[in-house]
């Protein structure tokens, strides 16, 4: 690092990215200048600042052009719980749009620790290939020995090649055939959703390895230690208790008594087997231990033992167990874990292979699809299903695509019941009876999604009416994607979101004790907003249209068969989303003019041509 | 009267059990007349559950499944069931 770089980056930051043209080996350090910086911050933020800079809304996930960032964040390496995270972002190829994925663990820090704020990889290897990245000493290996192995296996093979000081992230055999919800792994952990793997597989690179000895400087280590203490202590309390005791498992039951738990395609919302799906039941049958990433004090980590099985047991999950059980109509445990662990090891993300599956399920059902053996309830067509996506083989190379690629070759009817907004399955979260979650399911930028919006919040509470959304519902779904696009980008674990009394001020604070910028809650507030709109921004560029910001017909038209009251009209949707967009800023239509851009100092900080 | 009484998630951990009733003279009682009987038939929740007749941060009440609750207030009707559960629906 220069001496002037290092005058002008911020303590937290190494001020540069990591460009490697994986086709011809080249690599490029490109700075990031202070500005850029504090505009994005780090994760999803900066990633969507790193996707106009590489010009991405138009190409396409599998074009070598395509580029996939890694990005990592000023909060990585410092003793703030939950903070060893990164994010990986691209133009998704199940969605065309915009893409981002959180994963956890040692990658974040090894992959900060060499050096970069980020690593972009663009161009297509000619054969199967590892990215290695040692500080700044940058190779292309043979990847021959690991390519077709499961996620496991591959890690454990590179472990043993490259040393323990390296960490990987790495696909699975459905990345490399390019399923189109395709994970990128690492140490148990995934980033799941929106297809990264399928864009590593297409470049023909099986892993990144990173290792580095460039640990950034804090601007006041001592009051960050105490600060650091006090998070900690507080992650101990009742607002992590759920995560610590029963993990996201805990849903199920409280889901299935709420009638939000969806089932059968959505057609239902209420699961008669749910019980044995509850981790209140699996505790009490089989061994179970608990895990947590590095650097995190929570440990919602729940690892059960399959009946009969001396492998290391399954990572059990909320998402897991609706889209592998409920959604499916599947109430065995064992099969749902089996199904689970096999989703882990082919690298394939378990809400749109539960999503494609319970939807070709009911097409079957429905005469659409003559596959008469992929029927709900059956744990053994379940398996055989992810079997044939990770391979694609048979109607598993349709069902890689997504069910709403799957839906188009069905017809129109087939449309109305496929469960996915832009192309991103819905997650475990009943619409209908969740409308907070409804509206952020409409308008997220990277599909249905539970992680950038949080809206299920406000229908958990008395708050807004879950049943009726209104103006309520509008102001909560917002002030969920702000706070998400802020914890996202410095980046911390959601599950501490409840620790803080302010969220948004203890991030200015813990910004300030890192970088030493003094920074404000309306300058925050100011950045999450930015980020979002970047977002959209992107999407729009990438081909959105309005018509996009809407559920399937189904959650418009009927309501789950066991809930009458759980109904939500096209017009009232409509008129929500209408009223979002307004209350962004936006058209009412959801086009972002001149105004917000300027206002949020987008049309300077984003290529000139995107931006215009 | 009789009110059903359903424990999900951390609630039904610290109450070892997943359903009580409470049984008072009367047709009706507050919520936080409820959350005081709750704790006198299961002092384990008066730690981190149930605090001065209030649910502690971190969770919430529901009458029938349908609606949240918080006021201490809110009249409880007698056969009504009221569920205490996780505020954190995170997945």
């Amino acid at each position: 690092m220069t001496q002037q770089q290092d005058i002008l980056t911020p303590h937290g930051y190494h001020g540069r990215y990591l460009r490697i043209d994986v086709g011809t080996g080249r690599h490029e350090s490109i700075p990031l200048p202070d500005h850029v910086l504090r505009s994005f911050l780090g994760g999803t933020g900066l990633g969507v600042y790193l996707m106009f800079q590489e010009r991405q809304a138009t190409v396409d996930a599998f074009d070598p052009a395509a580029a996939l960032a890694f990005t990592f964040s000023p909060l990585v390496g410092s003793p703030l719980t939950t903070s060893a995270k990164f994010a990986v972002i691209n133009r998704s190829p199940l969605t065309q749009q915009y893409n981002d994925s959180l994963a956890s663990s040692g990658f974040a820090i090894a992959g900060k620790n060499a050096g970069w704020d980020a690593i972009v990889l663009t161009g297509q290897a000619a054969s199967p290939s590892i990215v290695i990245i040692d500080d700044d000493q940058i190779r292309i290996e043979n990847a021959d020995d690991v390519w077709g192995l499961p996620v496991s296996a591959a890690e454990q093979q590179l472990r043993e090649r490259l040393g323990k000081r390296f960490r990987c992230a790495t696909i699975g055999p459905a990345g490399e055939k390019l399923v189109r919800f395709a994970t990128i792994s690492h140490d148990g952990r995934h980033a799941g959703r929106g297809g990264s793997g399928a864009i590593l597989g297409a470049k023909n690179l099986k892993s990144i390895a990173v290792a580095g000895t460039q640990q950034t400087p804090w601007a006041d280590a001592p009051a960050l230690h105490k600060y650091s203490k006090d998070l900690s202590k507080r992650s101990f309390g009742p607002a992590t208790a759920k995560y610590r005791e029963l993990g996201t498992a805990a849903n199920m039951l409280t889901f299935n008594r709420l009638q939000a738990l969806p089932t059968r395609n959505f057609q239902r919302s209420r699961f008669e087997e749910a019980e044995q799906l509850a981790p209140e039941t699996l505790g009490n049958v089989r061994n179970k231990t608990r895990h947590s990433c590095v650097a995190c004090t929570i440990g919602c980590e729940h690892v059960y033992k399959l009946n009969q099985d001396k492998g290391n047991g399954v990572r059990v999950e909320y998402e897991n167990l609706f889209a592998l059980g409920s959604l499916c109509e599947v109430g065995n445990a064992d099969d749902v874990l089996q199904a689970s662990r096999l989703c882990d090891e082919l690298g394939i993300d378990t809400i749109s292979a539960g999503g494609t599956i319970a939807f070709a399920m009911e097409c079957v059902e429905r005469k659409l699809l003559d596959q008469p053996w992929l029927e709900f309830g059956s744990g053994t067509a379940l398996r055989r299903a992810i079997e044939m996506i990770g391979s694609r083989e048979g109607i598993g190379d349709d069902l890689a695509e997504g069910s709403r690629l799957l839906a188009k070759k069905f017809g129109p009817e087939a449309e109305t019941f496929a469960p996915h907004v832009k192309g991103l399955e819905i997650p475990g979260y009943e619409p209908r009876a969740l409308q907070t979650m409804a509206l952020g399911f409409a308008v997220g930028t990277r599909g249905a999604d539970h992680n950038r919006s949080g809206g299920y919040e406000a229908d958990f509470s008395d708050r807004v009416d879950r049943y009726r959304a209104d103006a309520r519902s509008i102001t909560e779904a917002i002030r969920s994607e702000d706070q998400a696009a802020l914890m996202d980008s410095l980046i911390l674990c959601k599950f501490l979101r409840r620790v803080f009394d302010d969220f948004f001020a203890e991030s200015a604070t813990m910004l300030k004790l890192v970088t030493g910028w003094d920074i404000t809650t309306d300058e925050l507030q100011t950045t999450a907003k930015r980020i979002i709109t970047a977002k959209k921004l992107f999407n729009i560029r990438a081909g959105w249209q309005p018509a996009d910001d809407i559920l399937p017909a189904r959650f418009l038209q009927t309501h789950p068969q066991n809930d009458p009251d759980a109904m939500l009209s096209s017009e009232h949707l409509r008129d929500l989303v209408d009223r979002y967009n307004r209350s962004r800023g936006w058209s009412t239509d959801g086009w972002i003019e001149s105004d917000s851009l300027t206002s949020l100092n987008l049309d300077k900080l984003l290529p000139t041509e995107i931006s215009d | 009267m009789v009110i059903r009484v359903e424990f999900y998630g951390i609630a039904r951990q610290r109450a070892d059990t997943a359903t009580i009733h409470v049984e008072e003279d009367g047709s009706s009682l507050t919520l936080g007349e409820l959350l005081q009987q709750i704790v006198t038939q299961i002092p384990e929740l008066a730690q981190d559950c149930i605090a001065n007749d209030q649910l502690q941060t971190g969770y919430v009440a529901n009458i029938n499944g349908q609606e949240f609750i918080s006021d201490p207030r809110r009249i409880i009707e007698s056969g009504q069931s009221v569920l205490i559960m996780s505020a954190d629906a995170g997945g």
